[in-house]
């Protein structure tokens, strides 16, 4: 018998013995399900959060806390509550437009154009990063494509791939926990399929019988450095916030 | 005549006076001739360079191009109208495309201004044509001088370049540099990186658009109408002009104050020669010479110190200005860094018209200025000027 023969004959008797993990494919959750699932996870009404943000430099490190206001994903407002330096600084989110006010100079600047390319405070995320609105269920169609080990837990590799021509990001792979329901991992990819952004969630914690990300790591892959750390110091879901928050005229405020 | 024979008489028999108030004058007029001069040079070789490299005789503009609005870049480019083609087939004009983007040489990031050229065109002065290679599966990128220089990069280098496409998404690439270009205008090297136009049209789906149309510096025929704007290279130029005009304006200060420093000096040589001459003055009013005249005389003597002044400056600034007119004035490493277009060495143009224009001035300015104290000369009575009293 020769060799060839010997090894199409093996690696059926493999196949026959052993599911691969196509066929094991059919036992995971749609992707959208899984979607659905962090979403019902995740989203709120509103949230009030206070958060510290660390941006690692090249020679130092500065820590950045604020308080946010968010009304789904199309409305938010965040004040800066140090350093002293940043102290004061706001930003208004309304679905796609952005605009920032700093007390130094007393103004409100649209952050449009080449601007939204630009860093948050040095971090690793762009102001772009912040204008997304569109929920992924509708901009991606949603598969799992494998099952991994992120740190210890077990999760469910969700791929997302762009509906249309005119999404953000052509591709974005999830690592989602299958038993609680919260992403772990995240890549964002260009048309290209280069990796372009990583967010890595190093800890969870329960908030209102929700799991929610208690400490991210956010990453521009192109770039040199340690990424960007941000951590959610507390938390509440379904709270009264006042509408005239989310104006121009809060920002002066 | 005879006034002027005594005028010049007197002059030259002041000796060391009158020597020392003309080369101080003519020192004043040589150096508004070099100031202005350097001026005008500025400002024609700026605009002969931003013609050369990137204005052409004019350019039309897309409805949507803004610069001075940076936030309409990213819609800055539409389709190019059919009325053009001609044109562009003919080489009589060559689209351009403007499109941001963010390159990260070694891994730092720096947003930059892509910039579409076809490899072909010989309308602008850039060697587009070095952007026509394989290579490699990079996409072949080209850079300026001073952008090299301020990323680090040298030809052969390979870095990431990303960048929204048309419909917003994002993309990106590992583009290599192919060639690194010397150019004097630095407005199109700082933070421009550039493209094969049609390899830019494909990376961002907008096939068939552009920015801008530049126009070759020999077109002369009629202008195609379009909806595109037409910018002639007047108007192109217009900042550039204006802001060369207050240069000049803050020029006109120094030269004022040379001017005064001289003029001063000739006024008190004036007020000095009145009070010492008074008998001479005296006699000749005496001998009959009518108190016009004699003003005339003084006045024609401290304008004639202008007149030696220019004849003295020619003699010693002629060769010197023509030496800095053929070699230039080279231009320190970090002006050019300043985001103007200012060539690396600098010649001056002194025109017939800065050299008689400016030799007027001085003349008008000192025979003015000498008149000024002589014109107490009218009430001076013989008498007094005789026993040495002034009126």
């Amino acid at each position: 018998m020769k060799l060839r023969t010997k090894l199409l004959m093996i690696t059926g008797t493999i196949l026959i013995a052993f599911p691969t993990a196509d066929i094991a494919a059919q036992n995971w959750p749609d992707g959208l399900e899984v979607m659905e699932r962090i979403d019902y996870n995740m989203v709120s009404e509103n949230q009030i959060v206070e958060s510290t943000m660390i941006v690692h430099g090249r020679r130092s490190s500065r820590t950045i806390t604020s308080r946010g206001y968010m009304i789904s994903d199309k409305k938010s407002f965040s004040e800066y509550l140090s350093p002293p330096r940043e102290k004061g600084t706001k930003m208004l989110k309304l679905d796609d437009k952005l605009w920032i006010y700093s007390p130094g100079t007393n103004r409100v600047i649209q952050i449009a154009g080449h601007m939204l390319r630009q860093s948050v405070m040095g971090s690793d995320l762009s102001y772009e990063d912040f204008t997304e609105a569109e929920e992924l269920e509708e901009a991606y169609d949603c598969t799992v494509i494998a099952e991994e080990t992120v740190g210890d837990r077990p999760t469910l590799v969700v791929e997302l791939i762009a509906k249309r021509d005119d999404i953000a990001y052509a591709k974005r792979k999830v690592w989602v926990d299958s038993k609680r329901w919260i992403a772990l991992k995240e890549e964002r990819y260009a048309r290209s399929g280069k990796l372009l952004k990583t967010t890595e969630i190093t800890e969870v914690f329960k908030v209102q019988g929700r799991w929610y990300p208690k400490h991210m790591i956010f990453k521009d892959v192109l770039k040199k450095g340690k990424g960007t750390e941000f951590i959610i110091d507390s938390i509440k879901f379904d709270q009264d916030i006042p509408e005239h928050l989310f104006t121009k005229a809060a920002l002066r405020k | 005549m005879v006034i002027l024979k005594l005028a010049y008489r007197n002059l030259i028999r002041a000796g060391i006076r009158t020597w020392l108030n003309v080369f101080v004058l003519s020192l004043a007029f040589l150096s508004i001739v070099y100031l202005k001069g350097m001026y005008n040079g500025m400002q024609d070789q700026s605009i002969r360079i931003s013609e050369d490299t990137d204005m052409g005789s004019g350019q039309y503009w897309c409805e949507t191009y803004d610069p001075y609005d940076p936030l309409s870049l990213p819609n800055a480019h539409d389709e190019i109208p059919l009325v053009f083609e001609f044109l562009i087939d003919a080489g009589a004009m060559t689209p351009v495309m403007l499109y941001q983007g963010v390159i990260y040489p070694d891994n730092r990031l720096k947003n930059v201004m892509l910039r579409g050229v076809d490899p072909s065109q010989q309308v602008m002065n850039i060697p587009s044509s070095k952007l026509d290679v394989e290579s490699n599966g990079y996409l072949p990128v080209m850079l300026g001088h001073r952008m090299a220089n301020s990323i680090n990069a040298v030809e052969g280098d390979i870095f990431t370049l990303q960048w929204r496409d048309g419909n917003g998404v994002y993309n990106a690439r590992d583009i290599q540099v192919v060639h690194i270009m010397t150019t004097e205008n630095s407005t199109i090297d700082i933070g421009n990186v550039y493209l094969d136009l049609t390899l830019l049209q494909n990376i961002t789906r907008l096939e068939n658009e552009a920015t801008m149309l530049v126009m070759d510096k020999a077109y002369s025929s009629e202008l195609p109408e379009s909806t595109w704007k037409y910018m002639s290279l007047l108007a192109l130029t217009k900042d550039l002009r204006d802001m060369m005009e207050m240069e000049q304006a803050g020029g006109a200060v120094m030269y004022g104050v040379l001017m005064a420093l001289a003029l001063l000096a000739v006024f008190d040589t004036q007020v000095l020669s009145i009070w010492r001459r008074r008998l001479e003055m005296g006699s000749l009013m005496a001998l009959g010479l009518t108190r016009m005249l004699l003003i005339n005389l003084l006045t024609l003597e401290g304008g004639m110190h202008g007149f030696f002044a220019v004849v003295l400056a020619t003699l010693y600034g002629a060769p010197l200005l023509y030496l800095n007119a053929v070699n230039g004035l080279s231009m320190p490493m970090d002006v050019d860094s300043f985001g103007m277009v200012l060539p690396q060495v600098l010649y001056p143009t002194y025109s017939m018209g800065l050299v008689f224009g400016t030799i007027i001035i001085v003349l008008i300015a000192v025979t003015i200025t000498s008149f000024i104290p002589v014109r107490k000369l009218a009430k001076l009575k013989p008498t007094d000027a005789l026993r040495g009293k002034m009126s």
